[in-house]
C-alpha cells in the first residue's frame, strides 16, 4: 500500500466519527430538532468509550458505552429542557457543548494520556477488497466503518420509503399539522434527539478508541461542529452523507498526508483545512436553496419548539 | 367504538355528547359549561358569532385542545381524548379552517401522514396510487402528485375532507367549510354532507351563515360568548330566529350603494405572470380601476387571483405587461414602492398579512416603519407608534390589546386588524383579497362599509371574492377571472347571475356587458 493509499484509508476511518454524529443530527433535524451541542455529546461519548475500552478491552462494549453516555447526557441535558419543556434549542445546545467539555474532562481525568491496546476487527469485503488500488482504501477497514455505512443506508431507506419517514418529514415541516393528522410529535422529537445523542456518542467513542487511540481534554477539537456543517452539506439526506463525510475525512488527514508526501505547505495550514472547507461549503451550498419556503431542503420548522394548541 | 349496534340503541345514545365543557385561555373564559349533543346520522349546525367558542368546542372534541372541565362521550361511552390520534380512533375527524395540511408535501403524502393504515413501506408511487383510489372511492378526486402549496383553497379543502373520511370518521366536524367556496362548490359540498349523513355518519357544521345552516342541518345549536344559547331541530328554526339567537338582535339585509367613479387610478395592460415551472398563471390581463369605484373580481380560487394580488402589490414581478398606479409606472417595483403609492393590500390570509409573533401595536404600524412619523431618523418613534396604532386598533375594536402578541388572537380578530390597517393605509388603491372570509354577519357588513369608505375617499378598490352575494352587494363593476384570463365584464346593472356562474366555471359565453374601458 502506497503512502497515499494509506492516507486515504486513514481518511475513511477519520470520517467515521463524523458520519455517526452527522447522521444522528440529520435524523433529529428531520423531526425539527436542532442540537448544536454535538461537540459536547461527542466528548462524553469519547470519554465513556475510552474508559470502557480500557476496562473491558472490547470494542463493541466501548462503542455501546460511548453511545450510552451520549444518549444519557443528551436525554438529561438537552431532550428534557429543550424538547419536552420547550426551551430554546440553540441556547440549550450551547450549554451542552460547555457541559460536555467540563464533564468529560472531570470524568476522564485519570485516563488522560493512558495508552490503549484495543483490537478492533478488520473486515475484508469479499471481492471488493481485491479491487486494484481502491480496494485496500475502502474495503479493508475496521468493522465500525461498515456499521456506520449500514446505519446510513437504513436511515436513508426509512426516510425515503416508509410511513415512518413520511411522518418524520411532516413533523419537521409543520408539526402542528402533523399533530392534527395524528402524529405523536413530541414523542418522536424526544426519541430522535436521544437517538442523535446515542449516535454522536458512538462517533465520539470511535474517535478516542479507533482513530486517535487516546483520551485527552477536548479531544474532539471541533469535530462536533464539522458534523453540524456536514448535515447542511449533505442537505439532510443520509445517503449524501456517505460521500460528504468522506471528503471531510480527507481534509482531516491532509496535514499528515502533507508531511508524508513532503508538501511545502506548512502543516498548521493543512490542519485548518477541515474548518476552511466547512466555511467554504456553507457558502457554496447557497442559503436560498436550503431555506427557501417552497423547495428548501431544510426542514421548514427546524428549531421551533412545538407547543400544542398554539394558534 | 361499535357502530353496528341495534338501531334502537343507536337512536338512544348520541354519536357525540359533550357535557359541562369549560375552557380557559389565560384569564379569558372561552367556554362556560357547554353541553352539546350530536345524534346518529345527524347533520348538526353549530352556529355562532366570531369568538363565540364554536371552534374551541370542536377542537376539544377532536382532541386538539384539552378541556379544563367536562366529559366527552362517544357512542354512549365516556372517552378521554388527549390527542387527535385518540379522536380518530373513536371515529371523530375534524377538517380545520386552515385544513392543517403540510404545504410542502404532496396530496398523497398529506393523506397518509400519521395514519395507521398507511402501509409501513410507503414509496411515493405507492402512496400516489393509494391516494388516487381513495379519491375515486369517496368521489373527492385531487391530483395525488400535486403539492399542497400549488393547490387552490377549494382543492385543499377537498384533500382535508378526503383525509378525514378516508380514515373512517363516523363523525365529521367541518369548521366554516363554505367560507371560501363558490355557490356551486358549496352546493356540491352540501351534497357530500347529505350523502355522509345518508351513509350513517354524523356531521357537525361550524358556521355563522344562517342560510346554509338552515339549508343543510337537521338540528342547530347556537353559541354566544362561550355559552350555549339554544339547541333546536330545524323545524323550529327560521333565519330571523336564528339571527336573534346568534347576535341578540335582528338583521337588516344589506343594500347596494352606487359609487361615483372619476379618473383611472389603476391601469393594467397585458399582464403575464409565470409559475416556477413556466405556466401562465396570469395570461394577458388588461383592465382598469377608477377612483371612487369598487371593481369586483369573481372567480373560483386558484384561477390567478393570488398572483394578480401579488403582482399588483409588488410581491411578485410580472413577466410581461405594464402596471400603472395613479399615472406612475410601477411595473416590477418593490412592495415598498406600492405602499408609498398608497396601495393597500388585504392579504389572502391574515397569516400572510400579519407578523403573528409581534404585538398588535407593531402589526398596526408595520407598513409605516420606513416613513415619518413612525420613523424618526434611524429610530422608531415609540409615541407615534402608540398613537397611530391606537387609531387603527380602536377602529378594529381591539383597543386594550395593543401589547398582545397577534399569535394569540382568534382568526376574526386577526382579520379585523389586517383589514383596518390596510384601509387606513390606502390612498390610491385597495387590493382586497377575500376581506370577509370567515367573518360573521355584523363583521362582514362592517368590512363592506369600510370598502365603501375607501371608495368615498376617492380611492379605487379591487375586491377579489368568491362570494357572489358579496360581489353583487358591494361592486360597481364585476370582472370574471378564469384560468388567468378576464373572461367577462359586467356593469353593475347588467349582471346575469347564471351567466356569471357559468363564466366562473370556465364555460365560453360571449359576454362583455359594458364595463371596463367601454364604460369609463
Amino acid at each position: 500500500m502506497s503512502t497515499l493509499q494509506a492516507s486515504l484509508a486513514a481518511a475513511v476511518v477519520a470520517a467515521t466519527p463524523l458520519l455517526y454524529a452527522a447522521l444522528g443530527e440529520i435524523l433529529n433535524e428531520r423531526v425539527g430538532v436542532i442540537d448544536i451541542g454535538l461537540e459536547g455529546i461527542m466528548l462524553m461519548g469519547a470519554v465513556g468509550g475510552f474508559i470502557f475500552a480500557v476496562k473491558s478491552n472490547s470494542a463493541p462494549v466501548a462503542l455501546l458505552a460511548g453511545g450510552g453516555a451520549g444518549a444519557l447526557f443528551t436525554l438529561i441535558a438537552f431532550t428534557l429542557p429543550a424538547v419536552v419543556m420547550g426551551a430554546s434549542q440553540v441556547l440549550v445546545g450551547f450549554a451542552l457543548w460547555f457541559l460536555g467539555i467540563g464533564l468529560s474532562a472531570q470524568v476522564g481525568s485519570s485516563y488522560a494520556g493512558l495508552p490503549l491496546q484495543l483490537h478492533i476487527g478488520v473486515v475484508k469485503v469479499p471481492l471488493l477488497h481485491s479491487l486494484p488500488w481502491i480496494g485496500p482504501i475502502f474495503f479493508e477497514q475496521i468493522w465500525p466503518v461498515y456499521l456506520g455505512v449500514a446505519i446510513c443506508l437504513a436511515a436513508a431507506f426509512v426516510c425515503a420509503r416508509t410511513r415512518h419517514g413520511l411522518n418524520m418529514k411532516a413533523i419537521g415541516d409543520d408539526p402542528a399539522s402533523a399533530f392534527a393528522a395524528g402524529v405523536a410529535v413530541k414523542r418522536w422529537q424526544a426519541f430522535y434527539s436521544v437517538l442523535g445523542g446515542f449516535l454522536a456518542g458512538i462517533g465520539g467513542a470511535i474517535l478516542s478508541v479507533a482513530v486517535l487511540h487516546h483520551w485527552g481534554d477536548q479531544l474532539t477539537a471541533g469535530r462536533g461542529f464539522i458534523a453540524l456543517a456536514l448535515v447542511i452539506f449533505a442537505a439532510w439526506r443520509p445517503l449524501s452523507l456517505l460521500w460528504t463525510s468522506y471528503l471531510f475525512g480527507v481534509c482531516l488527514v491532509l496535514s499528515s498526508l502533507g508531511q508524508a508526501q513532503g508538501w511545502s505547505i506548512p502543516s498548521p495550514i493543512l490542519s485548518m483545512a477541515p474548518y476552511l472547507f466547512t466555511v467554504l461549503i456553507l457558502v457554496l451550498r447557497g442559503w436560498r436553496a436550503l431555506y427557501s419556503n417552497r423547495g428548501g431542503l431544510a426542514p421548514a420548522a427546524l428549531g421551533v419548539p412545538f407547543i400544542r394548541g398554539q394558534r | 367504538m361499535t357502530v353496528d349496534s341495534p338501531s334502537s340503541d343507536r337512536e338512544r345514545c348520541p354519536a357525540l355528547q359533550l357535557q359541562g365543557i369549560a375552557k380557559r385561555f389565560g384569564p379569558q373564559l372561552a367556554l362556560d359549561a357547554v353541553d352539546f349533543e350530536v345524534g346518529q346520522a345527524e347533520v348538526h349546525g353549530l352556529l355562532g358569532e366570531n369568538g363565540a367558542g364554536k371552534t374551541t368546542l370542536m377542537n376539544i372534541a377532536s382532541g386538539l385542545l384539552r378541556m379544563d372541565e367536562g366529559t366527552i362521550s362517544v357512542q354512549g361511552q365516556q372517552v378521554n381524548l388527549s390527542s387527535p390520534a385518540d379522536a380518530f380512533a373513536v371515529g371523530i375527524g375534524m377538517v380545520h379552517q386552515n385544513y392543517r395540511l403540510v404545504e410542502r408535501m404532496t396530496v398523497a403524502q398529506n393523506l397518509h401522514i400519521g395514519w395507521s393504515e398507511t402501509p409501513r413501506l410507503a414509496s411515493s408511487k405507492a402512496l400516489q396510487r393509494h391516494a388516487a383510489e381513495l379519491g375515486e372511492r369517496f368521489e373527492l378526486a385531487v391530483d395525488p402528485a400535486a403539492r399542497i402549496s400549488d393547490l387552490s383553497i377549494g382543492e385543499r379543502q377537498r384533500v382535508a375532507i378526503l383525509r378525514t373520511v378516508a380514515r373512517g370518521a363516523r363523525l365529521l366536524i367541518l369548521d366554516e367549510p363554505t367560507a371560501v367556496l363558490t355557490p356551486q362548490e358549496a352546493a356540491s359540498l352540501f351534497k357530500i354532507i347529505r350523502a355522509m349523513a345518508a351513509d350513517g355518519r354524523s356531521v357537525v357544521l361550524i358556521s355563522h351563515k344562517l342560510n346554509e345552516v338552515m339549508q343543510v342541518a337537521d338540528r342547530v345549536t347556537v353559541l354566544r360568548h362561550g355559552k350555549r344559547i339554544a339547541s333546536l331541530p330545524r323545524g323550529e328554526c327560521d333565519v330571523a330566529k336564528l339571527a336573534r339567537l346568534m347576535i341578540g338582535h335582528d338583521i337588516v339585509p344589506e343594500r347596494y350603494l352606487a359609487g361615483e367613479p372619476t379618473d383611472t387610478v389603476l391601469d393594467v395592460e397585458s399582464l403575464v405572470a409565470l409559475s416556477d415551472d413556466g405556466r401562465r398563471l396570469l395570461d394577458n390581463l388588461s383592465f382598469s380601476v377608477r377612483r371612487g369605484e369598487i371593481v369586483g373580481v369573481a372567480g373560483v380560487s386558484g384561477n390567478g387571483q393570488s398572483e394578480l394580488a401579488q403582482v399588483l402589490t409588488g410581491l411578485q414581478a410580472p413577466a410581461e405587461g405594464v402596471i400603472s398606479v395613479a399615472g406612475a409606472d410601477l411595473t416590477g417595483s418593490a412592495p415598498v414602492e406600492f405602499i408609498k403609492a398608497g396601495v393597500g393590500h388585504i392579504a389572502e390570509h391574515h397569516r400572510r398579512g400579519l407578523a403573528t409573533t409581534e404585538t398588535a401595536q407593531m402589526n398596526a404600524v408595520i407598513k409605516d416603519v420606513h416613513v415619518p412619523p413612525i420613523r424618526r431618523g434611524p429610530f422608531l418613534n415609540r409615541r407615534s407608534i402608540r398613537t397611530v396604532a391606537e387609531g387603527i386598533l380602536d377602529a378594529a375594536n381591539l383597543s386594550g390589546r395593543a401589547g398582545v402578541r397577534v399569535a394569540t388572537f382568534s382568526g376574526g380578530q386577526m382579520q379585523r386588524l389586517m383589514v383596518h390597517r390596510e384601509v387606513a393605509a390606502t390612498s390610491s388603491l385597495l387590493v382586497a383579497m377575500y376581506p370577509t372570509r370567515g367573518l360573521d354577519v355584523a363583521a362582514t357588513e362592517h368590512v363592506h362599509d369600510l370598502l365603501r369608505d375607501v371608495r368615498a375617499r376617492g380611492a379605487g378598490v379591487l375586491l377579489v371574492s368568491e362570494d357572489l352575494n358579496e360581489l353583487l352587494v358591494v361592486s360597481d363593476r364585476i370582472l370574471v377571472i378564469y384560468d388567468g384570463q378576464i373572461v367577462g365584464q359586467f356593469a353593475r346593472d347588467q349582471v346575469d347571475r347564471d351567466e356569471l356562474g357559468l363564466l366562473m366555471g370556465g364555460a365560453k359565453v360571449g359576454a362583455d356587458r359594458g364595463g371596463g374601458e367601454a364604460v369609463s
